[in-house]
């Protein structure tokens, strides 16, 4: 099995949660405006860290089962990391958390915080 | 110093933590959702560490930065702590574009605008007088 489609196959699983936690939150597009935000922020962090942790060799690859694209010494393969912690670990807190005093409270809208949780509400 | 990558990771935890609690995010938010969340996410990137290198794709390097305390084959000890970090990470800088974008929970809103409506009521003379000094 190449690296990119294991990659792939943990990112499926980080999006399908993702995907439950949109439905049973009713999570809107400013949710997963800031969603692409974490993500994109956590890329530019990967880009300069994963650069320095593998000049300072942390770790290794299999270059062989690489596609074989880098951003400096970086495999275009590590950015699967950041991209499913932004959508997994969001989502879990979305689904797990006391609901009202949410960091994604005002990204939900009045009307579905009334729906989602009927009784906490006066 | 083959302590420097184990003390950088629990600093930057540390940093987080700190964060954290001031801005009361993840874990000073909701405590038991925060950790349960976090144990979550480090079972999910292990078992991603796992699977990558039982099929021959990660391998630890030969750092001297590094313990070279290992958990299981090519899983240094601070592996565990990279994770953790990640994900405390991205929760916490979640948690802080949402309070820079202006977002707040519908009740700290409805609490900032009653106290907000007080303050008009209670300060409109003391406004007033201030005005009336700069006229004259």
């Amino acid at each position: 099995m190449s690296y990119p489609v294991l990659a792939l196959a943990f990112l499926a699983l980080a999006a399908a949660v993702a995907v439950v936690a949109t439905r049973r939150r009713r999570l809107g597009p400013r949710w997963w405006a800031v969603t692409g935000l974490t993500v994109l922020a956590l890329m530019v962090l990967t880009a300069v860290f994963d650069n320095l942790m593998i000049a300072a060799d942390l770790f290794r690859y299999n270059e062989e089962l690489l596609v074989g694209w880098y951003l400096g010494l970086a495999p275009v393969e590590d950015f699967a990391w950041p991209l499913a912690a932004g959508l997994l670990l969001p989502s879990l807190w979305e689904l797990l958390h006391p609901a009202p005093a949410s960091p994604a409270g005002p990204w939900t809208n009045a009307r579905t915080d009334a729906r989602n949780h009927p009784r906490e509400r006066p | 110093m083959a302590v420097i990558y184990l003390v950088s990771l629990l600093a930057s935890l540390g940093c987080m933590a700190l964060l954290d609690r001031r801005f009361r995010l993840v874990l000073w938010r909701a405590p038991r959702a925060g950790a349960v969340v976090l144990a979550v996410g480090l079972a999910f990137f292990l078992a991603w560490d796992l699977v990558a290198i039982a099929s021959q794709h990660y391998a630890a390097g030969t750092s001297e930065a590094m313990t070279g305390i290992m958990l299981a084959p090519e899983l240094p000890l601070e592996e565990i702590l990279f994770i953790l970090f990640l994900c405390y990470l991205t929760l916490v800088l979640r948690g802080l574009l949402v309070l820079a974008l202006g977002g707040r929970t519908r009740t700290e809103q409805a609490d900032r605008t009653a106290r907000t409506d007080r303050r008009d009521r209670t300060h409109r003379p003391a406004r007033r007088t201030l005005a009336t000094g700069e006229r004259s």
